[in-house]
C-alpha cells in the first residue's frame, strides 16, 4: 500500500478537530489548518502545519507535523500552555491505526508579528508508519 | 612478567581516530545533501536571495569550528542584500550558535546568516520555515550516516 499522505494528515488533524479525544482542546480553542491563517478564528486557536516526510517506501516513513497554538497579545502564555498540555493528552502514541505517534519538542515562546503580534508556541509530532 | 601497554594504547588511539574520521565523513555527506535541498527550496520566498545564498549545513566538533562556513555564509548574505534591487530592511548576521560540544562529540549545524531567519522559521505557523523542516527530514539520516561512516573506516 502506498503512503496516503492526505488520509494520514486528515486522521492526525481530526484527533483534535473532531475526535472525542480532542474535545478538551476544542473546548478552549478553535482547530484549523495553517493554510487558513490569513483569516484566523477568534483567539485562542491551534493550527496544524505539515512538515517533511522522510523514509523510503516500505521502510519506516516519518511524517512531521507541528501544532501551533496562538493567543492574543496581552493574554500571556497561560492559555497556550494549558492547551499544549491538553494536546499532549489527546495524542496517545497508538491513536492512529498502524502508526506510532511520537511527540517532539515544544518551542520557545514566540511573538508572531505576521499574525498581529499574537503569542505562540508549537509542539512537534512525528508519525511513524511502514507503507 | 613485564607488560608493555604502549602498543595497545597506540592502537586504541588509531581506532578512535578512524572512528571520528568516519563519523565526520558520514555527517559531512548527509550535510551536503541537506544543504543542496535548502538551496533548491522556494519555501522561504526570495526577495534579495540572501537566505538562499547563505544556507549552510556543516559538521561541527573536533577540529571543525565552522568558522570558514560562517565567513562564507555571512559574505554571501551581505553580497545578496547589498546587491539587491529591492530592500526588505534585513541584514546579514553572524553570531555564536551557543552550541558547545565536548571533545568526543560531533554534530551538524544547519543555519543561514541573516537577521530575519528566526522570523522565517516561526511566522504564520512556520509558513516559510526551511531549517527546521530540513533538520527534521534528515535527523534519522544524520544518525545513519555517522554509523555508516564509522563502519566504513573500521572496515566492518
Amino acid at each position: 500500500m502506498a503512503l496516503d499522505t492526505k488520509a494520514l494528515t486528515t486522521s492526525f488533524f481530526n484527533v483534535l478537530a473532531s475526535d472525542s479525544t480532542g474535545a478538551s482542546v476544542r473546548a478552549l480553542a478553535s482547530v484549523i489548518h495553517a493554510d487558513t491563517l490569513d483569516s484566523p478564528p477568534a483567539d485562542p486557536f491551534v493550527a496544524l502545519r505539515g512538515g517533511p516526510i522522510s523514509g523510503a517506501r516500505f521502510d519506516v516513513r516519518r511524517l512531521s507535523f507541528g501544532w501551533w497554538v496562538y493567543d492574543s497579545e496581552g493574554r500571556g502564555y497561560r492559555r497556550i500552555n494549558d492547551i499544549l498540555a491538553l494536546i499532549e493528552v489527546a495524542y496517545d502514541p497508538f491513536i492512529l491505526t498502524n502508526c506510532e505517534v511520537v511527540q517532539g519538542d515544544i518551542s520557545q515562546e514566540i511573538i508572531d508579528s505576521a499574525l498581529g503580534n499574537r503569542l505562540a508556541r508549537s509542539i512537534a509530532y512525528t508519525v511513524l508508519t511502514r507503507r | 612478567m613485564p607488560v608493555n601497554d604502549a602498543a595497545l594504547y597506540v592502537g586504541l588511539d588509531k581506532l578512535l581516530d578512524a572512528l571520528f574520521t568516519g563519523v565526520e565523513d558520514g555527517l559531512s555527506d548527509e550535510a551536503t545533501q541537506a544543504e543542496a535541498e535548502m538551496y533548491a527550496t522556494f519555501a522561504h520566498g526570495d526577495i534579495t536571495g540572501a537566505t538562499r545564498a547563505s544556507y549552510r549545513a556543516f559538521v561541527i566538533g573536533g577540529t571543525h569550528t565552522g568558522a570558514s562556513e560562517a565567513a562564507s555564509g555571512y559574505a554571501a548574505a551581505q553580497a545578496a542584500i547589498s546587491g539587491a534591487i529591492v530592500s526588505h530592511g534585513g541584514a546579514a548576521l553572524s553570531q555564536d550558535s551557543g552550541i558547545s560540544l565536548s571533545q568526543d562529540e560531533r554534530g551538524v549545524l544547519l543555519t543561514s546568516y541573516t537577521d530575519y531567519q528566526d522570523k522565517l522559521e516561526t511566522e504564520k505557523a512556520a509558513q516559510k520555515a526551511v531549517l527546521g523542516p530540513t533538520l527534521q527530514s534528515h535527523a534519522q539520516g544524520f544518525t545513519a550516516a555517522a554509523a555508516k561512516g564509522s563502519r566504513s573506516k573500521l572496515g566492518s
